[in-house]
């Protein structure tokens, strides 16, 4: 079995968000919700002041903090090394958001819609006057619904018919390289070895599937 | 250091720390009447016990109620090996259990137990062992929350229990001197013994804040917490709340009140003990708020940069 990962390679980052969107596109998350996003840096002083984007995401860790606190089974790993959360089972505690050292967790109390002429009306509505809207909605509510906790899933259901999660074959820059830890030879692994691929914040010794490659 | 932008996490807020804070005051005026019965103190004995159940349980409903999905709630039993949220369940439920069948042994119609008092100090001593897992859990449940450096320190777990014994004495002494104030006298007796009881543990209380907040002040991770408490956001919550309500408030009150305990009118007296409960009541709630809002994830790195981790907002 694999094991799925990603490389971002923050050289070629350039912090333009559209992972971000391309991923809202995808999964038509609720406002507010961001299952991959794109944090911004300094550090330095005039005349040699930094700014570095950083992508994230969730880590789809080995060893999983989100998992060891869910008190239901709600969030299981994949043998694939998906970590996913099941809509049935999720009691909706939080304990997750506030277990996950990456910030990959996203709980969903109340549906809200993009769209403000909305917000007032019960979910899932049935006259709406955008299509997009209902869409959405509908969408959601198929596949999470309210109350649970969501996250990144890597795109699993893209990954299965053998396509490439939204955010990698969105990036302009082509900084995001998605493949198999677990074979030495494919692309992922081998930009690891040979470009001092790290992971972020490995203190927390969960093994995230996320290598970043080094900006400078 | 900048301390303008650090954000405590908000999943967690009032209604947990209500939670936190009513099976603290439960579990520990429990704990404090069981140890009473041993000592024989009648009174005492029987408010602390009687509070035990009824507020660990009202806590319960502000659990439930911070759920996503309430209907759920009992799937919160499973998984009792990894969770401390399923661990906590179990605790809560079997203390919530012992000492309901405590009230009612204790109480109509089920006197005639009381007269085999072995069993009942059989079922306390039981008890008295969930009632401080009650306390203590809590700590530890926040600990096991790694990216946030200030809840991961094994001072968290001692410090909601003193301030568990400490509110539940108070809450103690509310109903007692409530009593008092109805009945006339016969509780003067109590109420002094526990006031001087309720003055060491306000003392202690500081210390034990003292060498937290030491403690999370030096770790270079749980600094920027230490000081959203001590001078940031909730600066206010904490020296107005905690501190100056919570426990300077009481204890000043309680000392005039034992100083002059032989002298004043009894009335006078009890009244005096009833004021100084409700502000130390009030104080407890506020440290479990403040601890909660105080919960700042640790930043992520990359190349020399630190990321803070945006706060969910809904
Ligand atoms: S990044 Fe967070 S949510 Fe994702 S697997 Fe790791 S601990 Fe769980
Ligand atoms: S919110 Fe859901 S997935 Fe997260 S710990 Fe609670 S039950 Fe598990």
């Amino acid at each position: 079995m694999a094991r799925y990962g990603f490389v971002i390679d923050l050289k070629k980052c350039y912090g333009c968000y559209t992972c971000q969107l391309a991923c809202k596109a995808e999964h038509l998350t609720p406002p507010g919700i961001f299952w991959g996003r794109c944090l911004k840096g300094e550090t330095g002083k005039y005349p040699t002041a930094i700014r570095q984007a950083l992508p994230i995401l969730c880590m789809q860790c080995d060893d999983p903090e989100c998992k060891k606190v869910c008190p239901t089974k709600a969030t299981t790993k994949r043998d694939d090394g998906i970590v996913v959360v099941d809509r049935k089972l999720c009691i909706g505690c939080r304990y997750c958001v506030l277990a996950c050292p990456y910030g990959a967790r996203y709980p969903v109390p109340q549906y809200r819609s993009y769209f403000e002429e909305h917000k007032n009306l019960p979910a899932p509505l049935e006259h709406s006057t955008n299509p997009f809207d209902d869409y959405a909605r509908a969408k959601w509510f198929d596949k999470y619904g309210e109350g649970i906790n969501t996250k990144c899933t890597f795109c699993h259901e893209r990954v299965e018919k053998e396509m490439q999660p939204a955010c990698v074959v969105s990036c302009p820059a082509k900084a995001r390289y998605f493949g198999d830890l677990e074979d030495p030879e494919s692309e992922i692994s081998l930009l690891i070895k040979t470009q001092r691929g790290f992971q972020l914040n490995p203190e927390f010794g969960s093994d995230p599937a996320v290598y970043y490659l080094p900006p400078r | 250091m900048e301390i303008k932008n650090i954000e405590g996490q908000t999943e967690w807020g009032w209604k947990i720390a209500a939670y936190l804070f009513l099976a603290g005051v439960g579990a520990g005026g429990y704990a404090a009447g069981v140890i009473a019965d041993f000592l024989h103190w009648e009174f005492i004995a029987r408010a602390g016990i009687i509070i035990g159940f009824p507020l660990v349980f009202i806590g319960t409903f502000f659990l439930i109620a911070d759920l996503g999905v309430k209907m759920r709630a009992l799937r919160a039993f499973m998984n009792p090996g990894t969770s401390w949220i399923a661990k906590g369940t179990w605790i809560i439920s079997i203390f919530m259990v012992l000492g309901f069948i405590h009230i009612v042994t204790w109480f109509w119609p089920f006197q005639w137990l009381e007269a085999m008092r072995g069993l009942r100090l059989a079922l306390s001593a039981l008890n008295l062992i969930f009632a401080l897992l009650t306390m203590i859990y809590t700590g530890v449940l926040l600990g096991a929350s790694r990216p946030i450096p200030i809840w991961s320190t094994a001072v968290l777990p001692l410090l909601f229990l003193v301030s568990a014994v400490s509110t539940g004495v108070m809450a103690i002494l509310l109903l007692l001197s409530c009593y008092g104030i109805g009945t006339g006298s016969e509780v003067e007796a109590s109420l002094a013994r526990l006031a001087k009881l309720d003055i060491l543990l306000i003392i202690l209380e500081f210390i034990v804040i003292a060498s937290y907040l030491q403690a999370t002040h030096r770790t270079v991770e749980s600094r920027a917490a230490a000081l959203l408490i001590i001078r940031g956001k909730l600066s206010g919550y904490f020296w107005g709340g905690v501190i100056s309500v919570g426990l300077l408030l009481p204890i000043l009150i309680e000392i005039i009140d034992v100083l002059f305990f032989k002298r004043a009118p009894l009335e006078a007296t009890i009244i005096l003990i009833f004021a100084s409960t409700i502000p130390g009541l009030i104080g407890g709630l506020l440290l479990r708020f403040v601890v909660l809002a105080a919960g700042v994830k640790a930043p992520l790195r990359a190349a020399g940069i630190e990321y803070t981790i945006p706060r969910v907002t809904l």
